[in-house]
Parts: C-alpha cells; structure tokens; sequence
C-alpha cells in the first residue's frame, strides 16, 4: 500500500502559493527567501502545541497551519513571550506556515519568519476551507504516477484497463466498446494517478486525448466520430483486463471463484485474464465483465452464489463443519474477507459513490 | 532473459515525427520481443505509434531503446540504423 502521507514527489512552497488550482488566494507577508523550501506531505499539520515549545512530532515539510485556536493562544502572550515562541517554532527551519481567516500576524512572528527566511502566508478563507482547498492541491499534485501501455474504456461506469500484447487488439475491443455506446478515455498510454483512499485513476495524455489508432484505419478522433458521449476524460480503473493470445495448452478460468489482483500503483485492482480467438466477440464479453463487475459491487456475486447452491445439493447440511465450505474462500468478497488483499480500500464493499467514479 | 539498451541520437529535421515514428512502430512490430523506448524519464512501447508520437523526439534529442527477449539485440540495432538513416527521409 502506497504511503498516503509522504509523497515521492515534492513541491516548493513558491509553487503550491501560485498554484492556480488552488482556488483560494494566499498571501505571502513574510520569508519570500525560503519559497524555494520543499512540501513532501500530502496532509497539512495544525501548529498548536509547537509554538508551546513542545515540537514532538512536528515535520518541517507539512504545510504549518496558524489558526483561530493557535492566534487566540499568541494573542494572550506579552510581546516578549510571543518573541520566545516565535524564536522556537520559526527555527525549525519550516517549509510553509498559513495564517487563516486573513489575520495579520502579529510583528514578532513577521520578523521571525523573515529572520529564518519560513515563508508566512495569509489565507483569507477560514482554517477549514485553507485546509480543504491544500489537501485537494497536495492530493493532486503529490499523487504518484505511472504510465501504462493499455486502453481504459468506462464500461457502464466500470473503469477497464485493457491490457496485453501489442496488436492483440486491445484498440479494436475499445472501439467495439463505443460502437455500443460506451465512453472512450485513454488508447494506448494511461496516465495513471493514485488517489487516496486507494484509488487508481487512469487519463490520457493530453496530446493523445479522444484518439485512437486502429491498425488499416490509422489516428481517429472518436469525439468527432461519436461526440461527446463516446469519450470521458478521467476514470477510475476498476478492473484490469489482460487480453492473451488463445493457447490450447493454457487453463483459463472456468470458474470465476477465484479472483486474481494486479498491482497499479501499489493498489490491488482485479485482475480478468481474457483469451482472444477469432469468433469470440469481445464487446459481448467486455461489456458482460462489466456487468459482472456492478453486481459484485453490489454485493452479489455470480459465480460463488452459483457454488454455494451447487454445494448445498451436493452435500446434506450435517456434513458440513459450522463454516466449512468446498468452495475456495473469494478475497475480499462478503463475510469471508479474512484473507489476502483488500478488493480496493480497507474500507469494504459498500456501493462506491459517484463521486469517486 | 537478456535485455539490450542502447542510446541513439534523433538526426533527422522533423525528429520523431507520424512518418518517421510509423517506420519505427513498423520496424519494431516485426520483433517478438519486448522494445521500449524512452525519453527523459518518460518510456513508451516501440510497437505502439501513439506512445511513440507522445516521445515528442526532437531533432536533437536522445532516446534509450531498450529490448528483452529474442533477438533484442538485433532489434535495438536495427531500430539504431534506422534513426541514423534519418528514416529514410534524406535530412
């Protein structure tokens, strides 16, 4: 599981206040000298008890938050005591400290700040809205990334990387896909980003976006083709398709009961392998895998629902031990979800909002 | 299995421009092996036009060619004299 805190990635402080994404205004009123400091953090920390003196547990390259609470504390302190704090807290060589709610601060902590070259930046917006706007900034910016070779499809909103070897036809199948009215997002090269809590969203590159190359038909522009239900721009990946030649000498899943995993981004994502032989229409198959997919996420599953009838015929109840079974345990699926990875959070298989689609 | 990398020089005016990257995505789709291709961190599949194109392979710039399996060798070669060759497109 990827680190959700600590980023791979950093940004400096001059980067994150200029951000245009950020949606609320910063101010920096003091410590111009240290935009250059680095932000590896994902999450922001509220200063509190550092500027009591007691700086256990605080991390220079978490963005520092001043708020209510914090100014309210400064504010019943002499001049002189404020000076102590700032000394103390300002030397911890500090990549960001936000004041909210546009409070200016008070002239100890400005000449402190400029002393230790900390950039001071005032946010207008309350401490919630500051800390909602950097976390949504830091969550994007910060997010890890790969690119895989692969087109991902939204499938009835089920997200699928399809994957596989070169000319296996994993175009075609995409194309297949928007002929019966599904929406295209990346051929070829998916941006992939992480997002927490254990989410893989997958894009094209922006050069690439809408277009597709069919062997024989060359470069199309699907948005032209289709319009603009036919494409989407960004998708969580669901499930990852492999597609692999037909080969006799190779067992492929008669079942369906066991589920198989791949890593993207250090995220469990199921995983179909699908064989591909010439009178096998993979649009049919595709779009029933996604199907499938919903029902699972809502709770069902086909496949084990179907065994467990098929066990329930074959051997009389008192045969059983309480809780024993002849079907193999699925991971991550229903009550048996003690074992092996998590299906896609830690957080069950409740139905995924929208919002995360 | 073995894994061949070499590092070739974009020569030509154009660079890695929709013809020249279709002669290589040609060239390399004829080779079982598994060939990458890479700029500045950035990597695509040699047998894919579109991750090629994405490269934005100016004249000028390098890319890392990378193969595993059978004939690596042969395809990171031949995959070099073609870059050296302009593409076949004289300048």
């Amino acid at each position: 599981m990827i680190d959700e805190e600590r980023s791979a990635r950093t940004l400096t402080t001059g980067e994150i206040v200029a951000d245009p994404g950020l949606g609320i205004e910063l101010r920096v009123a003091a410590g111009e000298a240290g935009l250059g400091r680095t932000i590896a953090h994902t999450r922001i920390q509220k200063s509190g008890l550092a500027l009591v003196g007691h700086f256990h547990g605080l991390v220079p390259t978490r963005i520092q938050i001043i708020g209510e609470t914090e100014c309210s504390y400064l504010s019943g302190l002499s001049a002189d005591e404020r000076r102590q704090a700032a000394e103390g807290y300002f030397g911890l060589g500090l990549s960001c400290v936000v004041v909210t709610r546009g409070v200016e601060p008070f002239p100890e902590i400005v000449a402190c700040a400029e002393a230790t070259g900390t950039p001071l930046v005032v946010s207008r917006e309350k401490s919630s809205g500051t800390i909602t706007a950097i976390h949504a900034l830091l969550d994007d910016r910060l997010a890890p990334r790969t690119t895989l070779h692969g087109v991902l499809v939204d499938v009835y909103g089920a997200g699928l990387l399809l994957t596989g070897a070169s000319s296996i036809g994993k175009s075609e199948c995409a194309l297949d896909l928007v002929l019966r009215g599904h929406r295209l997002v990346a051929d070829d090269v998916v941006e992939c980003d992480y997002r927490p809590p254990g989410m893989v969203f997958g894009q094209a590159a922006p050069l690439l976006r809408h277009h597709i190359e069919i062997r024989g038909l060359g470069v199309l522009n699907i948005r032209d083709l289709f319009g603009v239900t036919a494409i989407r721009d960004r998708k969580r990946i669901d499930v990852v398709v492999r597609l692999v030649e037909w080969s006799d000498d190779t067992e492929y899943d008669r079942m369906g009961v066991d589920d198989r995993y791949q890593q993207v981004l250090g995220v469990s994502v199921r995983e179909l392998v699908i064989p591909v032989r010439p009178g096998r229409n993979m649009g049919s198959i595709l779009e029933i895998a996604a199907r499938n997919e919903l029902l699972r996420d809502a709770g069902h599953h086909a496949a084990r629902e179907f065994f467990a009838r098929l066990e329930g015929t074959l051997l009389p109840r008192s045969a059983l031990q309480e809780g024993e079974s002849i079907v193999p345990p699925v991971v991550g699926f229903g009550p048996r979800s003690d074992a092996g990875p998590p299906r896609r959070t830690e957080f069950g298989f409740g139905p995924r909002s929208e919002r995360s689609r | 299995m073995s894994s061949v990398t070499d590092r070739f020089e974009i020569v030509n005016v154009l660079g890695l421009h929709a013809r020249a990257a279709t002669k290589l995505v040609q060239l390399a789709s004829r080779y079982r092996c598994e060939i990458l291709i890479g700029r500045e961190g950035q990597s695509a599949n040699a047998k894919s036009v579109m991750g090629v194109l994405l490269l934005c392979g100016a004249k000028g710039t390098f890319v890392d060619v990378t193969a595993t399996g059978e004939l690596a060798d042969e395809a990171v070669r031949r995959i070099g004299e073609l870059i050296a060759s302009k593409f076949g497109e004289g300048e």
